[in-house]
């Protein structure tokens, strides 16, 4: 799964100007996935996104089952695949067996008990563990704000900077 | 549009610029009484949500953002869902703003969030030599 024009982001914002105009808009992408529980069931919530979407682009928002469900029938040629954290991109590499060629780290903002790693991205300890989860599937992980910006690989070496990282 | 109170939200601290902006063209902001928030690079959605809809407690708050669906936007919205009133306009520009300047001329919120929108659209003009 690495030809096909085809990102996976991981940014607790969700759909806003970076992932827009930085990364839909720059390479033509025709749709998003947003998989999230709280915005799925949420039919005002997938409003208000549906008003934040450029022209022309598809948004479909989908629980994480929902995705489970469908994700075979799902073609993500030329689609952005969005979740708003570490720990649904787990679970989506694991139950759903999408093995992207990366995942793109967004923004991930800081609250209590995280640390900063970016500006722009703050991680737990447990966070940290899912990337190694990720990195073992042989999935690289970048942090990236838009498309054409520079990107920071996130591996073990660079994790193991910031410590309590368990060996798992 | 006595409770109606005017916010100009974007991304990092050009908001402040804006508010200085109106001044700067002879406003009133006394009369106005118009609010930057700027979206802080760290800030997380959710908080800048919060410091929106705590800040919109009591008025009728009229959000002017800058990029249609960036966060300033997005949360703009809920927040006019959750307190279940208020007006957005995104896409600010100088034009749109200058017209702040005839504030206390407008006679409901819906005529002057149309009279932004109209100069904010005209605004935007193209010149150019066809021969040089």
């Amino acid at each position: 799964m690495g030809s096909e024009n085809f990102i996976f982001r991981i940014d607790d914002r969700l759909i806003h100007g970076q992932v827009t105009l930085g990364w839909v808009k720059p390479l033509a992408l025709e749709k998003i996935y947003l998989v999230d529980d709280a915005c799925s069931g949420d039919p005002l919530s997938c409003r208000l996104w549906e008003t934040s979407m450029p022209p022309k682009v598809e948004l479909h928002i989908l629980s994480k089952e929902m995705f489970a469900r469908e994700c075979q029938k799902i073609k993500l040629e030329n689609s952005l695949l969005l979740v708003r954290n570490i720990e649904t991109a787990v679970s989506i590499v694991s139950d759903c067996g999408v093995i992207p060629e990366y995942i793109n780290l967004g923004g991930i903002h800081y609250c209590e008990s995280k640390k900063e790693i970016l500006p722009w991205l703050f991680l737990s300890a447990s966070e940290m563990n899912d990337i190694k989860k990720l990195l073992c599937k042989g999935i690289r992980v970048v942090a990236r704000a838009v498309c054409n910006s520079k990107e920071v690989i996130i591996d073990r070496p660079f994790l193991e900077k910031f410590g309590e990282c368990d060996e798992r | 549009m006595n409770d109606l109170k005017i916010f100009f939200l974007t991304h990092g601290t050009l908001c402040n610029a804006f508010k200085a902006l109106l001044e700067y063209l002879g406003a009133d902001l006394s009369v106005i009484r118009p609010e930057s928030v700027p979206l802080n690079e760290n800030e997380s959605a959710d908080d800048y949500r919060k410091r929106l809809l705590s800040i919109s407690s009591g008025c009728t708050p009229l959000f002017i953002t800058d990029i249609p669906g960036g966060t300033p936007d997005n949360c703009a919205k809920r927040v006019i869902t959750e307190i279940g009133k208020g007006y957005s306009i995104s896409g600010i520009n100088v034009p749109m703003i200058a017209e702040l300047i005839r504030f206390d001329s407008f006679k409901s919120p819906e005529e002057l969030t149309e009279a932004l929108i109209r100069s904010g659209k005209n605004g935007i003009r193209e010149f150019y030599l066809q021969d040089r």
